[in-house]
This record gives structure tokens, C-alpha cells and sequence, in this order.
């Protein structure tokens, strides 16, 4: 439906909780596997890949359990990471890469290393050298420092887990990569965590994690996983975050489930459970298990047989301990705690060896699969092969993604595409406002979207969508991305059912800049996917003209 | 005679064959637009997700992958347009080790709106500016 929106660029404080809530995908250690799906990736509107490395494990020598160097040619050789990259390079700027960095200190003598000791040196060249390799540094849009440290840096034997050493080192660690970060031009955001179950937990990292993320400049937010036994603790984690360990910074959440649940934690193993009088309607045996049920899934779906998606469904409805609708429970209290990011378990492939499960399942097998929006594994392919979505997950998702008053925000050098989501169902009632150096300006935009141009590199906006009661249904921050390159570059990204043409690099003496699909001319903004070869035309003061032609890459 | 050399024989029997001094030229046959190391041992060339930028006005012809990672820019001293044209070439790269920084080239072949240019270290086949 073509509305137009007016733009409206003023004053504006950034006091409104309505923040993005951006959907993502999360891989964690299987960061080689967004490259094997990227139709899948794109067709499913997600704004973020996660994943994360064990530096630890994978770069640092140690020897009698101390840091005694670093592998720098496993880093510069990681394949993993080149995967991760050629992932990112294929869903381009429509997609944001976000890397954890799992630095397990539990195990290392005196625990979590001093800083300005040969260790922790170690430690930050490894993370530098990882962050060169591949372009990973300039490529990613966000790190985060650590991955639940109050689990890896404990020693069950010292009962400790270093807090006041390693609160040194986010702090050190923090400080090191904005410095990086100034001297390779690199613009990613940093966060702390991840923190797990912190309303349960009482580690003393977790006050330590927090003092960084609130006292250290250079964080920009604090990283939490909600792994939960009930569903309610989703939002007492994310409420302890904000109101008692007054986090106001970003939040992001980069793992989430109701795992400890599903399997019956501290109570009956609901893996051992019969399916009852639900197996007999359905044509099994009453006394089968439900993890049988599961590999009897598995095993069809790969015979190429699999059990029907309503028929999964109806099984979780039949069980009275199941959480119907878990994932819209945390999404309400994640958009109740303005968090800016979530990343949730993405698909379940077959015959791999993800998560370190095994191909089938036995009594033992955790459920972290009946957490992800695809399961093949479970439920097979269809017909164009592409994933059979998860029952238990996958409408959530949907409807998470379809409440979205944005889909999908790309941030140019001088310009930002929103692409508005079905949240927003008559854009004419909607005004978008920008602060902008306190100027306003009135800008008409084109329909499902807004482009905001004439913007300064390397700069922050709050940009805000307030309804026709001036309530903000929509709040982010967004940052320009610097002139980083020499010579123009000519870009495009799939953004939501449109293509975002632009020319970056511009130099000064650039006058005009005409923009083409197939030799045909079009705005920056186009709807139709159906080009081959997009052209940039640029006009210098001298009257020379630049052409920079590209083939589509998808 | 190597390869390139009969190829050049074969097909251009009116043009100037290379000059043995510029090692001949070698394309594994292609006539792609970009950057080839001698021996056909390593290219830079146009293709998926390469972006090919030309500025007939400022002689500049640029190669560059979709990041930037990789990129070739060169700034000729004069449009070659004719075989035996010898042109300067100034030489800005990243990630393409081979090119080198100032070139001398001359054209070997020109056809279909292409300069093939042969140099003693690295040949290019770019488009007419």
C-alpha cells in the first residue's frame, strides 16, 4: 500500500522505551553454518547472525594450565571464521554480524589472569589478531566480551570465580579495543556478558560484569542468556537487569530457552515421559516415550518421510508441563525491557553434529532443538528446499516478526533505510522524527520505508516513530558507518523486499551520481529484485565521469 | 613459442605480435577484464562480485570486490587505443599483491572494445577508455 511519510527532523530526547527488539539468529559455536543456508537466513527478515569463538581453546597455548602464547597461525588459518565472513558477505549489510568471545578461565591457574601479565597479553593479542583476520573486525557490527563468565571462570574446587580480576580485565580488555577500534577504523559495538540466570545465580561476576557495563565508557551494553525453568524468569532476569542493577545501557539477549524446562529439571524427566493416550489417536503405542517419538521424527525425516507439522504440534499440546507460546512470553518482556537485539537458536539440520548432538535421540539427548524457528531434522524439507518451521516456535516468531514496527534498519555513510514492518499498518498516521543538531528539516519519503539522506558520517541519530498520540512505538539509535575507503564503492542490499542502492566513498569533488539496473535509471530504493547488472554513474567537478558497474551476487 | 605466443599467432595474424621483452601474454583464454599475474599463476579479474569502475575522463580503470577488500586502481599517463600504444601506469591496490605500484605497459591487442596491455611483471586486459 504506497503512503508517504512525512519526515520530521527535530529536538528529540530519547527518553521512550520502545526500542527495536531486533530478531536474530544464534549458532553459537557452529559459526561455519550461516554460509549453508543463506536463502533461508534472508527469506526469514532476520537483522543478526551470532556466534561465538573459543578463544581460549582455539588460539591460546597453555601449558600446566597457564597462558603461555598465542597460535597466531590457527587464527590467520581459522576456517571457521572465513565462514563466518563469506556468510556475512553474502547477506551484506541487510544482516548484522555479532561475535562472542568465549574466554573460559576456570580452569587456568589463579583463574582469570592479571592484567599487564604475559597471560593476559596472551589473551588480548589473540582477540586483536582475530579480529584482523578476515576483515572479522571490520566486518562484524557487534562483540561481546565474554561468554557466561560466571559459569566459566568458577572453579568448583576454589569455589571462586576471580570476580574482582576479571572485572580488571573487561575493563582493560574494553579500553584495548576502543583503541583498536580507533586505529583500524573499525565501528562494532562493545558488550559485556553473557549472563546467565542472573536472578538465580548469585555469582559475584555478575556484579562484577555489571560495574563494567555501567562505569566503562567504551561498553556500549550488557549481553544476557535466559535459559529458563519457568517461563515468568525471562522477565525477572531482565528486570533485575534494568531496575536493580540499573542497566540502562543497550541490552541484547544472545541465547534463550525454556530447555530446563522441556526436560523436567530437578523433577520428572519429561524425555522419559509416555505420549500416552496422544500415541494411541495418532497410531503409536501409549507407552512410547517421548524422546523415542523424537527419534522416530528424526529417523522418517531422514527417510524422507517425516511426521507432519500439526501432528508435532498437537503432540507438545497434549503434554500439561509444556510452555505454549514461550517464545511471545520472553518477547513481551524483552520489549518491556527495551532490548535491542535477541538472537534465538535458528535451525536444526540433519546428519550434522551441531551443538555436539548426536544424529538421534536416546533418553539423555538435551532439547535444546525444540527451541529453534526451522527444524528440519525433526520435520524434514519441503518440496523447494527450504526448512519445515518449528510448531513450537515458529508462529512466535512470526508473529514477533510481523508485530515489528521496523523491519530492518541499513545504515549508509550519509544515509539510513528503515524499512517499515507490519507492525505499522497505516504509515500515514506515523510521524518519524530524527535529532539531528537540533535543525529540522521536512523530507517526503517513499512508501514501506523511510530513507533518511543528507547524514554525517561516522555519526549517531536517535531517530524515533511516534503514532498520532506522540507515543514512540519505535526507538533506535542509528551510526552512520565512516568513509573508510579510498576510491567509491558501489553497494546494494536486500532490505526487506526491496533492493538499497548507494554509492559510498564519494569523494568531495563528486557533483551527481545517477543510478541504473539494467541501463534503466531508478531511485535508491527499489522494489523490484528482478535486475542483472546495476550501474553508478558519478559526475566530477572536471566534468569526468566515473562508471562503476556490478553483477547481481544473488 | 609458448601458448599465449601461437594464440596471439593464430588469431591476430595482422597485429603486432607481443614483444619478447614484455613476456608475452597468457590468459588460460580468457578475456575478462582485469589483472594477470605472469604465467597465468595468479588473476584479478571481473566476474561475481567484482565491480569494474572505468573514468574515461581521469584514465583511471579500477577493479574492486563487493568489501573493498581487494581492489586494483590504476591511473594511466594516456588512453592506449591502438597495438603498440605504450602507456605509465600508477598503480593503488589492496589485497592483490601481484599488480606492483608503476607499471609500464604496451598494448598488445585491441578488440571488441578491450586493450590488452602486457608489461614485464603483470598484464591487464581493460576496458577502451
Amino acid at each position: 500500500m504506497r503512503k508517504t511519510l512525512l519526515l520530521l527532523i527535530s529536538v528529540h530526547l530519547l527518553l521512550a522505551r520502545a526500542g527495536a527488539q531486533e530478531l536474530g539468529a544464534n549458532y553459537n559455536e557452529n559459526i561455519g553454518q550461516p554460509i549453508t543456508e543463506i536463502q533461508m537466513l534472508r527469506n526469514s527478515g532476520i537483522s543478526w547472525v551470532r556466534g561465538f569463538i573459543n578463544v581460549h581453546s582455539e588460539f591460546l597455548t597453555v601449558e600446566n594450565n597457564v597462558i603461555t602464547g598465542v597460535d597466531e597461525d590457527a587464527i590467520r588459518s581459522y576456517s571457521l571464521s572465513r565462514q563466518f565472513m563469506a556468510a556475512k558477505a553474502s547477506l551484506g549489510d541487510g544482516v548484522k554480524f555479532m561475535l562472542s568471545l568465549k574466554i573460559p578461565f576456570g580452569e587456568d591457574d589463579g583463574l582469570v589472569p592479571e592484567v599487564g601479565s604475559e597471560a593476559c597479553e596472551h589473551v588480548y593479542t589473540a582477540v586483536r589478531l582475530l579480529l584482523e583476520s578476515f576483515d572479522m573486525g571490520k566486518n562484524i557490527s557487534l562483540l561481546v566480551m565474554g561468554n557466561e563468565p560466571m559459569w566459566e571462570n568458577w572453579n568448583a574446587d576454589l569455589q571462586d570465580d576471580d570476580a574482582q580480576d576479571y572485572k580488571a580485565f573487561l575493563n582493560e580488555f574494553a579500553d584495548r579495543i576502543a583503541q583498536w577500534k580507533k586505529e583500524e577504523g573499525w565501528t562494532f559495538e562493545v558488550f559485556a556478558g553473557s549472563l546467565n540466570r542472573i536472578s538465580e545465580v548469585p555469582r559475584p561476576t555478575i556484579q562484577a560484569v555489571m560495574d563494567v557495563v555501567n562505569e566503562n565508557p567504551n561498553v556500549d551494553g550488557l549481553d544476557l542468556h535466559l535459559h529458563c525453568f519457568n517461563v515468568n524468569q525471562a522477565e525477572n532476569d531482565l528486570r533485575l537487569a534494568r531496575e536493580t542493577y540499573h542497566v540502562t545501557k543497550k541490552l541484547i539477549c544472545t541465547e534463550f530457552s525454556m530447555v530446563r524446562k522441556l526436560e523436567g529439571e530437578g523433577g520428572t524427566n519429561h524425555r522419559t515421559e509416555n505420549i500416552g493416550s496422544w500415541g494411541t489417536s495418532h497410531g503409536y503405542s501409549s507407552t512410547m516415550k517421548l524422546w523415542e517419538y523424537l527419534d522416530m521424527a528424526v529417523q522418517n525425516a531422514s527417510a524422507g518421510n517425516p511426521v507432519g507439522y500439526d501432528e508435532f504440534a498437537s503432540l507438545f499440546e497434549s503434554f500439561s508441563w509444556y510452555p505454549d507460546n514461550w517464545f511471545s512470553t520472553f518477547y513481551k518482556a524483552f520489549k518491556k525491557y527495551d532490548t535491542y537485539a535477541i538472537t534465538g537458536r535458528f535451525s536444526v539440520v540433519p546428519n550434522s553434529d551441531i551443538y555436539n548432538f548426536a544424529p538421534t535421540y536416546t533418553a539423555d539427548t538435551r532439547l535444546w532443538e525444540l527451541g529453534a524457528v526451522y527444524v528440519p531434522k525433526l520435520l524434514g524439507f519441503y518440496d523447494d528446499g527450504t526448512y519445515v518451521p518449528n510448531p513450537l516456535v515458529y508462529p512466535d516468531f512470526i508473529a514477533a516478526k510481523n508485530g515489528m514496527p521496523v523491519e530492518k534498519v541499513i545504515e549508509g555513510q550519509r544515509e539510513a533505510l528503515i524499512v517499515l514492518g507490519n507492525g505499522i499498518a497505516s504509515p500515514a498516521d506515523f510521524t518519524v522524527k530524527v535529532w539531528q543538531d537540533g535543525q529540522q528539516k521536512e523530507l517526503l519519503l517513499g512508501d514501506g520505508y523511510v530513507l533518511l539522506t543528507g547524514l554525517t558520517p561516522a555519526t549517531s541519530y536517535s531517530v524515533s516513530i511516534e503514532n498520532g498520540a506522540g507515543d514512540a512505538v519505535w526507538t533506535r539509535s542509528i551510526t552512520t558507518s565512516p568513509v573508510q575507503g579510498q576510491f567509491p564503492l558501489l553497494k546494494y542490499t536486500d532490505a526487506g523486499g526491496y533492493t538499497y542502492v548507494r554509492v559510498e566513498n564519494l569523494p568531495d569533488d563528486a557533483v551527481s551520481c545517477r543510478l541504473a539496473a539494467d541501463g534503466k535509471e531508478i531511485s535508491p530504493v527499489m522494489e523490484t529484485a528482478g535486475w542483472n547488472v546495476l550501474t553508478a554513474e558519478i559526475t566530477y567537478s572536471d566534468g569526468s565521469v566515473e562508471t562503476i558497474s556490478t553483477e547481481k551476487q544473488y | 613459442m609458448s601458448a599465449a605466443m601461437l594464440l596471439f599467432a593464430s588469431g591476430c595474424a595482422d597485429e603486432k605480435k607481443p614483444d619478447a621483452s614484455f613476456g608475452g601474454f597468457y590468459t588460460a583464454g580468457s578475456d575478462a577484464v582485469g589483472f594477470y599475474a605472469p604465467g597465468g599463476l595468479d588473476s584479478f579479474v571481473e566476474g561475481y562480485g567484482v565491480q569494474v569502475c572505468t573514468n574515461p575522463g581521469r584514465l583511471t580503470f579500477r577493479l574492486q570486490d563487493s568489501g573493498q577488500s581487494r581492489y586494483v586502481h590504476v591511473e594511466f599517463s594516456s588512453a592506449p587505443s591502438e597495438v603498440s600504444d605504450r602507456v605509465t601506469a600508477e598503480v593503488t591496490a589492496r589485497g592483490v599483491d601481484f599488480v606492483g605500484e608503476r607499471l609500464e605497459l604496451e598494448a598488445v591487442k585491441v578488440e571488441d572494445g578491450k586493450v590488452w596491455l602486457s608489461s614485464g611483471t603483470v598484464n591487464m586486459i581493460i576496458p577502451a577508455l
